[in-house]
Formats: C-alpha cells, sequence, structure tokens
C-alpha cells in the first residue's frame, strides 16, 4: 500500500516495519492533524471564486466594448448610406496585459478549488467508511478461516492497524497540502503587486476603449436625432454608458479584493488567526462591491 | 524577537494593507504614491527572504497550475486508497463466503 508523504509515495508496510506499528500508533494520538481546517479551505474557494469573478470582469468588459464599438461603427456607415459590415470581427486585439491577467486569475481559481477538493471534508469520511468496511470484511474473513475463532481479539486488532495507516496517510496528506499553500503563498504576494501595478494601465485602456465606443454612440444619435426614435435610441446609449461606468469602477475595488484574498490565504499556509471571520468580511466587501455596481447602473 | 524571518512577516504585512488602500475614487497622485510605496515596500521585503518575486502573470499562473497539480495529486492519492480498501473489502467478502461453503 502506498500512500504520500510530501516528495512522493512510500511503502506503508515497508514504513511500518521500519519504525514500528506501535509507535506510529502512538504518535497518531499525540501529534494529531496538522492540515488547514478543510470547512474553511472550502469557504476560502468560494470567497476567492468571488474575488476572480469581480477581476475577470476586466477582460469581458475590454470585449464587449471592442465589439459594441465595431457593430455601432457599422450601424452608423449604414445611416449614413456607406458601405458596412454586419457581424464584423472586433476592429482591435485585447490588451496583452488583460489576457494574461484573466489567465492568471483563472489559474488561481483552479488553485482555490483544487485546494478545496484536497481538503473535502466528504472524501475524508468516505475514506474513513471504506476502511470500516475493510477491517468489517478482514474480520469476519479471519473468523471464518480454520483456526480463526481461536483469535477472538483479531477482530479489534484489524481495526487498530487499518484504522493507523488510514489516519497516518491522512495526516500526511494534510502536511503537504499546508506546505503547498505556505508555498504559493509569495507567488500570491507577486500576484497581488502586478495587479497593484497594471491596475491604472487595465484602467486606462477600458477608458480608451469606452471613448472609442462613446464616438461611435454620438455617430448614431446625430443620424438619428430627427427620427421618432431619437429618444429611445438616447435612452438605450446612456444606460448603455452607465453600465460601462459602473463596470470600470467595480474594477478599481480588484487590488483591494486580491488583497484580501492573500490575507484569507495567509490563514490557511500558516494555521494561524480565525479564518472564518476573514473569509466573511471579504465576502460582505464583495457583495458591497455588486452593490455599489448595480446603484451605479441605476442611478 | 528581531530577526530576518519577523521582519519579513511585518514588511508582507504592510504591503498588503497598503496596496489595499488603493481604491477608485481616490485622486490619481494618490494612487501613483500608493503604488511606489507598497513597491518599495515589497523589494524590501523580497530583500529581507532573499528571493526574487515573480515578474510575469504567466510566471505566476505556471507555479499556480503545478501547485494545482499537486493537490490534486493528493485527492487523487485518497481516493486510490480507499478504491483500495474497497476492492479489497469485496475480496474479503467473497473468501469469506468461499469458507463458508467449504465447512
Amino acid at each position: 500500500m502506498n500512500i504520500w508523504n510530501g516528495a512522493g509515495r512510500f511503502n506503508v508496510v515497508t514504513h511500518l516495519q521500519e519504525c514500528g506499528i506501535w509507535s506510529v500508533t502512538i504518535c497518531l494520538f499525540l501529534c494529531g492533524c496538522a492540515g488547514p481546517s478543510t470547512d474553511d479551505v472550502a469557504e476560502f474557494g468560494k470567497a476567492t471564486s468571488k474575488t476572480v469573478t469581480l477581476l475577470k470582469d476586466g477582460a469581458s468588459l475590454e470585449h464587449d466594448l471592442a465589439q459594441r464599438s465595431a457593430i455601432l461603427l457599422n450601424s452608423c456607415r449604414y445611416l449614413e448610406g456607406r458601405s458596412y459590415r454586419l457581424a464584423s470581427a472586433r476592429p482591435s486585439e485585447p490588451s496583452k496585459t488583460i489576457t494574461e491577467q484573466a489567465k492568471f486569475l483563472e489559474a488561481l481559481s483552479g488553485y482555490a478549488g483544487a485546494l478545496s477538493e484536497a481538503t473535502d471534508p466528504a472524501s475524508i469520511a468516505k475514506l474513513k467508511a471504506a476502511a470500516s468496511e475493510f477491517s468489517s470484511s478482514a474480520a469476519t474473513l479471519v473468523a471464518a478461516t480454520p483456526g480463526g475463532v481461536a483469535i477472538p481479539a483479531a477482530g479489534s486488532a484489524i481495526r487498530l492497524v487499518v484504522n493507523s495507516v488510514v489516519n497516518f496517510s491522512e495526516i500526511q496528506r494534510q502536511q503537504a497540502i499546508r506546505q503547498i499553500a505556505a508555498a504559493v503563498n509569495d507567488d500570491l504576494s507577486d500576484g497581488l503587486q502586478l495587479v497593484l501595478n497594471d491596475a491604472e494601465n487595465i484602467r486606462q485602456f477600458h477608458l480608451t476603449r469606452m471613448r472609442g465606443w462613446e464616438e461611435a454612440a454620438r455617430c448614431n444619435l446625430r443620424i438619428v436625432q430627427k427620427s421618432s426614435s431619437a429618444m429611445a435610441t438616447f435612452n438605450a446609449f446612456e444606460a448603455e454608458k452607465r453600465l460601462y461606468v459602473a463596470r470600470i469602477i467595480a474594477l478599481d475595488s480588484g487590488v483591494t479584493a486580491m488583497g484580501n484574498v492573500l490575507i484569507a490565504h495567509d490563514k490557511i499556509a500558516t494555521g494561524t488567526g480565525d479564518l472564518r471571520a476573514a473569509v466573511a468580511e471579504l465576502n460582505i466587501f464583495l457583495e458591497n462591491v455588486l452593490e455599489l455596481k448595480k446603484a451605479i447602473a441605476q442611478q | 524577537v528581531a530577526t530576518n524571518s519577523n521582519a519579513a512577516i511585518k514588511l508582507r504585512e504592510a504591503f498588503i494593507a497598503l496596496a489595499m488602500t488603493y481604491k477608485g475614487g481616490k485622486p490619481q497622485i494618490d494612487k501613483s504614491r500608493i503604488k511606489f510605496s507598497a513597491n518599495c515596500i515589497y523589494a524590501e521585503y523580497n530583500a529581507v527572504k532573499q528571493r526574487a518575486p515573480s515578474k510575469t502573470h504567466a510566471e505566476i499562473t505556471g507555479k499556480l497550475t503545478i501547485a494545482k497539480g499537486r493537490l490534486e495529486r493528493i485527492r487523487d492519492d485518497r481516493t486510490d486508497l480507499e478504491n483500495t480498501l474497497i476492492n479489497a473489502a469485496l475480496i474479503f467478502k467473497t473468501m469469506t463466503n468461499v469458507l463458508n461453503l467449504m465447512k
């Protein structure tokens, strides 16, 4: 039977022969589990996913603005009686920074999901149930074996050994998870620095894109000004711009949201502080950002 | 106790706290100052820890993907052990039935 030891796998039987089964069993009682709290990690995963959704809107916004500008420029050409294209491609490539940041956020989301799955209480419970099933069937087999009746303590001995091996392997896994989280901590700090340093460039990029959209929108408004649909068109563009402005303002909270993710992750990596409270604060903050976005759009 | 390790922890905390004050609605000059100061503190943190930070999103993406793979291996390792125990339990049950028939 092979189990995880952080750097790779090792053979349980060999290890038990080296250390002695009883020293392992005693260690299980004394050491306890050094891994992160499974419930807290699951909440961290949920909170990270919200932050990633908030920040990733940068890439969606850029695409929406570029696409709408292309459509509006063509509708303007159509209304002016010039040549136009339907279903035209966006005129320019997305910013490399935004594309790379979106990939980083995707990876962060994947990491948080994997962290959540690796510490999933349900999978740990299933392993313990399998161990229990194994112990019961092994004890029944021993009892059915000729001479098995003569060793009535065999059932509890098997159960003790199997539980020890399963618990020991789980402790190894939890320690490995903590080591991985500790190593990722600095990568996330680097991520925060990049998000901070790119924030203004990305904002300026969005403002430039929005100016392009507005120019195309104004061209349409000018042409339909005398028609009966003028006010409806005006109101539609007005509402559309408010939504874009709200999204740009919400993105400005991305650095703070990323900082909160780091604080929550610190607790997993170092095992200190009240993670539940940190995650709760992060969730409140993100809900406030979403409310802010809605409020701006409705103004 | 004043150690490099404690200094690094404090510098990192200061970097995160300062970066988090970078929000919309602030004058651009304030945002630039926050960015400059946070970068100085972070450079100090990296110097104390003697580490070279990742300079691109792609670099961090790679590291996070590796960490994700290692976590998935841990998850799979647990599932493998569970399956091994379930399969062994089934074999034991079959053997028990055979032994009972032979009695």
